[in-house]
Order: structure tokens, then C-alpha cells, then sequence
């Protein structure tokens, strides 16, 4: 049996080579500028008209190899995402990720029973053990230029750090930093963006800081739905802001 | 390795299924929001179903190429949920209404409480508590990609850093005894920790300070003078939970001795056991028949007026015989925050300030 490390390794190889075979090489995203006049609060809006204007870009995402022996089975899925940029003259930009989710899974916070006429013990009551809730990334290197070599597309590397804009139904932002596999920190500073639920999956704008030319960019997603969590997701191979 | 392992021995034969070690625990330590579901300890009649449901029959642990053998994730319906009662209405309120849980219960950890085997010729069961096994090899130590888990140095026990923890829940998958629980409020995973905060006091666990019946012996494994060494090294009278799952536990049982089905008083229980050997051999290993024949033995030489000295120990009425806590041992080989924990209290009787053990275990990631 392959340990973890050949099978991600073998997993990433073969990843990449149905990404040639599909014609999608690296991936420019075109932003669109934005004017100054238009308001941060506006631009979180994932329905606000402002992003209809931004040129919309497809997304082909891949499952992650198996890590884990009991992880979900790779049910064969290879969702699309849309995805759209705007970006300020001062360089700070926002990204509109739009994907086809036919569940909604959200992160359960637990809830107080109804009143039954005593003190309660537990304020929350929870049955979430076993949910998990729908999520959505975006990956860029803390060095916001050009890099080459780019860093890891597993969470980075210790030469190339990475931020991570993180979005999970339920719960919301968080900015968190990764230098590689298992080295997730939370920052403790709750990212900026909106997030919608449309009838056919979820519409998230996230706020990314400043991203120039040529800054690579990565996407990730969770389907709670099929216990996604973890390493366990869909996602895109490295992309760069055009 | 830990340079010390603390160990429980629990005797079945004492164990009266009163279930106060479980709100012993769950007053201690899972009071708190999101974790009404959840029995660090809990006590289930077996045969039977257990708590999460059908817990043994889910797979995790280690297979014989020490790989980490598949199991489903338990869903929340197989726990069962935290009752509220409606006391107000009736209490205080002047109601008429029997006070009835908030929903139907569904299942609950002791959902088949003294239902026991299927054979109504010789009906027959025994309670089963359970906590954390402290592994030597813990599976979910191997399964944490955050590497939030793992065992203290100075004395063995399992502790999960709730800060590293992001909830993924490969932990839960991994344990053979379903032994973590998911607090979806905190949205990291939570194990029972040994009680070690009170340990560290020389204070025995809330479970074994608590227990009606004294089923458990608490002490270091590696120490030879405690009792959990006498009987799990010495007399080889107390075995590990379902040993094929790979993670050598660290909480032993001295096997349910049951007098011979037929009543027949000179019929030997390893030839008419009312348990059925297989059932326990599942249980706990091949070695069971070998442990009920020499308690057998050593029950026939007191019963004839003689001393058997492991039934003395597994008698354990004192609490000194029972307990054998070496803080200040182990905490010679610990990290110096642990030294002036130990160094500034010092051990003591079976007592603490209230919430001294939810302040201690909350330098461990603050949400136990």
C-alpha cells in the first residue's frame, strides 16, 4: 500500500496530466478595474451589478488524491466555477466565485432548545457530529508579485508562504497563513467578502488585499454534502491575475 | 515513547451499572456548549449495541501491516441527543403534563440498558464502562493531519490541542472505540483527557473518585508497586478492550467472572460460563480463558479458607489500595509549567476547589 506522500505525489502527477489533456493550461484572469466611487459594502454584494460588468473566466477543478484510507470515495465529479476579478487602481482586488452546489451544507452552530421551562445546562444544543459544511479558497502567496517558482500547491512552503481566503457556509471568513501541508494558522482576522446562496450552489465574493499582474491564484471548494474536508476538495491548479 | 504511562484497571465483576462515573465525568467536563451529546465515560450493557452505536463493529484501529483500517464516520443519530426536560411546567408552573423529554429519543448511550444476549434460555449481560484507552499507539494520533494529537511525555495520556484541532474529524474515523466527539459550537474535536489536571493534584479521575462500587485501580503502569501494574503484569488478571484493533490500550479489564449457568455448585465457569467464552474472547482477547481459570483457581483457595492475595487487591476497598498517583515522579520528566503546577499544589486527598481541573486542562487549548 502507497503511504500518504506517493500517493499525493501520484494523485498531484496525475492531476496535471488530465489538466494538459483537458487544454486548460495556466489560466489568466482578467480583472476588471474598478472605480473608486464604488463602495467596498457594494462590491461584497456577490448580486450587486458591478460584477456583471467583470469578464467571467471558467474553472475545470480536480478532487484531491486519497490521504486518508477512510476518506469519501472520489465519486468521479469535476465541477466547473466561475470565476470573476475586480481590481482598484490602488491594486486591491475582489473575487467572485460561483459554483453549482445542488446541496447546502452548512456549518451547524447549534441552537438553544426551545423553552421547556428550566434552566438550561447547555445554552447550545448541537447536531453536527457528523456534518460538514460546504467551503470555498482562494490561495495567493504572501509575496503579492510575480514568483517563480510559485509556491506549493499543497498550502505553499516554508520559501513561499501563502494566504489563504477562507469562506465556510455557516461560519464565514477567515484569513489564514499556510508555509505547507499542516501548517495552517488562523490569523484571527476575519476576511472581508459576501457570500449568497442561488438556487443552483453558492455565489462568494471574497476581498483578497492587493493582487498585481501576474500574482498566481488558486481555488478550492468543499462540498459538505460528500463529507469534503480537510484535503479532501475540489480544486484548480495555479492561475495568475492577468 | 512517554517516559511514564498512566493505566486504569477496571473490574467488571463490581460494576453495578450505575452510571456514576458518567455524570461524575460529565459534570467535570462536558458541561459546556455542544457537548450535550457527547460521554467522555460512558457505561453500556453488553452484549449490546454501546454507545456510538455498534461502536466495535465500525472498524479504525490498525491492521496487521500497521495501516489504519477504514471506518464510517458515526452519525450524529447514532449518539443520540441531549434531553431536555420540561420540569418548569410541572415544578412550578402548576402543570399536569408528565414531564417528557423535549423529542422522541431515538437512541442513547445506554439505549439497551440490561437487555443483554440473545438467548432467552440463559438470558445474561454485564456493563462495560469505557473512557479513552490511552493508547500506546493511538490510531487517532496517526489520523490528525494537524497534528493536534498526541501523548504527553511525562505520562502517557492522549491529549488533543483544541487550538491546532480545524475539525476535520479523521480522528473520530480512526479510533477503534469512538472514543472522540465532535463539539459542532467549538468546532473542534474533544477527548476525555485522563483526568490529569487532577492527577497532577494526586487526585484520582472523577470517574474512579466516584465510583460506588471501586471497579477502578488507577496508577503507572511502568510503576511496580501500583495496583495497575500488580494486576496487569503481575497476575495477568486484567486485559485490554478488543487488543486486535492494533493500539494497545492502556485501560485494562479483569474479565466478568460469571457462575456457571446451571447453578451446579462444583461446575467450573470455563466449562458452563452463563457469558459465553467466544463472546468474551471477542471482547477481550484469547488470553480471557486463561485469566477466568486462574481467578477461578484463586476464588476456590479463599473460598476453602485460604488468601488469595489478587482477590485482596481487587477487593480494593481502600482507596490506597486502589490508587497509586505519582505526580511528583511524573513530573520529574515533565515540561517545567507542568513541575510548578505539581511543585505549587502537591498531592492531596480526594478533593479540589471547584473548576481547578477545567483551569488546568484549559492550558491544553482552552475549550476543555
Amino acid at each position: 500500500m502507497m503511504g500518504p506522500k506517493w500517493t499525493l505525489t501520484v494523485g498531484v502527477l496525475a492531476i496535471g496530466l488530465s489538466w494538459a489533456a483537458q487544454g486548460q493550461g495556466e489560466l489568466t484572469l482578467r480583472p476588471k478595474a474598478l472605480a473608486d466611487r464604488v463602495t467596498v459594502k457594494e462590491v461584497q454584494n456577490p448580486t450587486a451589478a458591478v460584477w456583471r460588468e467583470a469578464p467571467a473566466f471558467r474553472l475545470h477543478l480536480n478532487r484531491t488524491p486519497p490521504l486518508h484510507s477512510d476518506g469519501p470515495r472520489d465519486d468521479g465529479a469535476r465541477p466547473t466555477a466561475t470565476v470573476r476579478l475586480l481590481r482598484r487602481a490602488n491594486g486591491e482586488a475582489f473575487v467572485r466565485l460561483e459554483w453549482t452546489d445542488a446541496s447546502s451544507q452548512e456549518a451547524e452552530a447549534g441552537a438553544r432548545v426551545p423553552d421547556v421551562g428550566a434552566e438550561h445546562v447547555y445554552q447550545q444544543h448541537t447536531r453536527g457530529a457528523s456534518q460538514f459544511a460546504d467551503a470555498a479558497c482562494i490561495m495567493v502567496p504572501q509575496q503579492r508579485a510575480p514568483v517563480s517558482p510559485g509556491p506549493s500547491i499543497t498550502m505553499g512552503d516554508k520559501t513561499n508562504p501563502v494566504d489563504l481566503y477562507y469562506w465556510r457556509a455557516g461560519v464565514g471568513f477567515q484569513v489564514l497563513r499556510a508555509a505547507g501541508l499542516s501548517t495552517v494558522t488562523d490569523t484571527n482576522s476575519a476576511g472581508l467578502g459576501g457570500a449568497a446562496r442561488v438556487r443552483t450552489g453558492w455565489t462568494v465574493v471574497f476581498a483578497i488585499g492587493k493582487a498585481p499582474a501576474q500574482t498566481p491564484i488558486t481555488f478550492a471548494i468543499w462540498d459538505g454534502a460528500k463529507q469534503h474536508r480537510d484535503g479532501i476538495k475540489y480544486f484548480s491548479l495555479w492561475c495568475e491575475v492577468g | 515513547m512517554p517516559k511514564h504511562q498512566y493505566a486504569m484497571v477496571m473490574d467488571l465483576n463490581k460494576c453495578i451499572g450505575c452510571h456514576t462515573c458518567t455524570v461524575a465525568c460529565k459534570k467535570q467536563w462536558t458541561d459546556g456548549d455542544g457537548q450535550g451529546y457527547m460521554y467522555w465515560n460512558n457505561v453500556e450493557t453488553q452484549p449490546g449495541m454501546g454507545y456510538p452505536k455498534d461502536w466495535h463493529k465500525l472498524g479504525g484501529g490498525f491492521d496487521e501491516q500497521r495501516h489504519l483500517r477504514p471506518s464510517p464516520l458515526p452519525p450524529q443519530e447514532d449518539y443520540g441527543a441531549a434531553l431536555e426536560y420540561d420540569y418548569g411546567q410541572r415544578l412550578f408552573k402548576g402543570g399536569k403534563k408528565p414531564v417528557m423529554p423535549h423529542e422522541a429519543p431515538r437512541y442513547l448511550s445506554n439505549w439497551d440498558e440490561d437487555m443483554g444476549g440473545p438467548d432467552n434460555e440463559n438470558p445474561y449481560y454485564f456493563y462495560l464502562p469505557r473512557i479513552c484507552n490511552h493508547c500506546t499507539h493511538p490510531a487517532c494520533l496517526e489520523a490528525c493531519p494537524r497534528k493536534a494529537i498526541y501523548k504527553r511525555e511525562e505520562d502517557g495520556i492522549v491529549v488533543l490541542d483544541q487550538n491546532r484541532c480545524r475539525g476535520y474529524r479523521h480522528c473520530i474515523q480512526a479510533c477503534p472505540y469512538k472514543k472522540l466527539y465532535y463539539n459542532a459550537v467549538t468546532r473542534a474535536s474533544e477527548k476525555c483527557i485522563f483526568c490529569y489536571a487532577r492527577l497532577e493534584r494526586g487526585t484520582p479521575n472523577a470517574c474512579a473518585a466516584q465510583c460506588p462500587g471501586r471497579i477502578r485501580f488507577v496508577g503507572i503502569l511502568d510503576d511496580p508497586e501500583s495496583p495497575v501494574h500488580q494486576l496487569v503484569t503481575r497476575y495477568k488478571v486484567a486485559l485490554p478492550l478488543l487488543p486486535d484493533k492494533g493500539t494497545h490500550p492502556n485501560v485494562f479489564y479483569v474479565p466478568p467472572f460469571s457462575p456457571p449457568k446451571t447453578g451446579r455448585p462444583n461446575q467450573s465457569v470455563t466449562k458452563d460460563p452463563r457469558f459465553p467464552l467466544a463472546y468474551l474472547t471477542y471482547l477481550f482477547g484469547p488470553k480471557v480463558g486463561e485469566t477466568l481459570a486462574f481467578l477461578e483457581g484463586e476464588l476456590r483457595t479463599a473460598q476453602a479458607g485460604g488468601t488469595s492475595e489478587v482477590l485482596q487487591l481487587l477487593i480494593g476497598r481502600d482507596a490506597e489500595v486502589r490508587y497509586r498517583l505519582r505526580p511528583q515522579e511524573v513530573a520529574a520528566a515533565a515540561p517545567a509549567e507542568v513541575r510548578q503546577r505539581v511543585g505549587a499544589v502537591g498531592g492531596g486527598p480526594e478533593m479540589q476547589p471547584p473548576g481547578a481541573g477545567k483551569a488546568a486542562a484549559a492550558q491544553v487549548g482552552g475549550k476543555a
